[in-house]
């Protein structure tokens, strides 16, 4: 197939739940693609994780079709589900919610860093754990 | 209902824990745009109502802690914007329309209604998860060649078929029978509703596979919309698929390729007997046909 790309949309959706609604309508709607497809795609796709946060790269084309591939959760699921979190400290500098450690830390940042800008692991490793301070976790 | 767009550009290294906040203050979901190699936009949406001047005080307040937790974060913005809420999925089809191309094909989505004359061949498909919609330059060259050189009754192999858009073309056409091959799993199903929506099932076999080297049978034509990487490789497989008097059309080619395919043609006995152009956005597209040089 002769594709030539339009454009990438990066989204972080719910698995399983996604809508016409924002991120994804106007989000995608430069690219005039079938939005009830990749919705009915993507949520029949995800559903297996459904609730879960994940990270989707859609790649639309010229002649308006479109593909998209489901990445790597975003390093915040990653680090709840590693805490047995649901939610981060609405005060992370007050409320710690629970403890990570640093092999823990590594392990997502290793998980993430194909997804990320970098091949640097102590770029992606600070990354994480400001993300898991953010939240209010104790790294350990 | 109106729609709070944030829109938070802060470094890469920040991104995370930032998408992360937002979506912990009920985004649906957020959208990540890369600026450069180190930052990045985030955008959220809200409904727009007396919340959002909190959800903004609460934004910053995150943002100024973010290098108290290691997070290099300057420079750093949030901009607000007012969005309509529009019927999006119904938008992305107002400037779809019937499309004529060639002698005979309208291509028409399948919500059109249109009535049309005898000798006009409608193929209806709706642009999808499949390449091939008719709005791409190789696509309309590929269908105007295959249109002026199908004859009836004959056997053709698609190579990479996509939506499925040549296989009907082909069939439409009065081809007897279409192998269409295409490698990328998530195209079947999208071919296969097309054969239906257009009543040519029975005519045509899909299969999941690695282009013409798939197939044994021998074929009038076989067309592949492809790109020219794609194109060079299966070109030594062609002259034992071809009948005698068959033809190789392919789409999917830019100018600046056109003399390599040529010189594989000429390597592998075929000779290049037609090519037709289109330009797009500065880019011009090639189709070509090809057939067995004669001895």
């Amino acid at each position: 197939m002769a594709k030539k790309v339009a454009g990438e949309v990066k989204l972080q959706l719910v698995s399983g739940q996604a809508t016409p609604q924002p991120p994804v309508g106007p989000s995608l709607a430069p690219y005039m693609i079938n939005l009830q497809e990749f919705i009915k795609t993507f949520n029949a796709q995800t559903q297996q994780q459904s609730g879960m946060v994940v990270t989707t790269i859609i790649t639309c084309y010229s002649d308006r079709s479109f593909t998209f591939t489901v990445k790597s959760p975003p390093a915040a699921v990653l680090l709840k589900s590693a805490a047995k979190i649901v939610k981060g400290s609405g005060e992370p500098n007050r409320n710690k919610v629970a403890n990570v450690t640093k092999d823990q830390i590594r392990e997502i940042a290793q998980t993430k860093l194909p997804d990320l800008n970098t091949t640097d692991i102590e770029a992606a490793i600070r990354m994480v754990e400001g993300t898991a301070r953010s939240m209010g976790l104790n790294v350990t | 209902m109106h729609w709070a767009q944030i829109t938070v550009t802060t470094t890469l290294e920040a991104s995370e824990a930032v998408a992360n906040f937002l979506i912990e203050m009920d985004a649906c979901g957020v959208e990540h745009k890369d600026i450069s190699d180190t930052s990045t936009s985030l955008i959220a949406y809200y409904p727009l109502d007396d919340r959002v001047n909190t959800r903004l005080n609460k934004l910053r307040n995150f943002l100024a802690k973010l290098p108290s937790w290691g997070l290099q974060t300057h420079p750093t913005k949030i901009d607000l914007k007012r969005i309509e809420s529009e019927e999006w999925t119904e938008t992305w089809k107002t400037d779809i329309q019937p499309q004529r191309i060639g002698n005979n094909f309208l291509i028409v989505p399948t919500w059109h209604k249109i009535s049309t004359d005898d000798t006009t061949v409608q193929i209806r498909i709706d642009p999808g998860m499949a390449f091939g919609t008719g709005y791409h330059p190789t696509t309309r060259l590929s269908l105007e060649m295959l249109e002026q050189t199908i004859k009836p009754n004959c056997q053709i192999a698609d190579i990479g078929t996509g939506s499925g858009i040549l296989a009907i073309a082909a069939v439409k056409l009065g081809a007897k029978h279409v192998d269409a091959i295409e490698i990328d799993e998530t195209a079947i199903p999208v071919a296969e509703n097309n054969f239906s929506t257009n009543s040519v099932e029975g005519c045509i076999s899909l299969f999941q596979g690695d282009g013409i080297k798939s197939l044994t049978g021998k074929y009038d034509i076989i067309v592949g919309n492809i790109l020219t990487k794609v194109v060079i490789p299966i070109i030594p497989y062609c002259p034992s698929r071809l009948k005698p008097d068959g033809h190789l059309i392919f789409s999917g080619i830019l100018e600046t390729e056109l003399n390599d395919v040529k010189e594989v043609l000429i390597e592998n006995g075929l000779e290049c007997d037609e090519v037709t152009r289109q330009v797009e956005d500065d880019i011009m597209w090639i189709a070509l046909r090809a057939k067995l040089a004669k001895p």
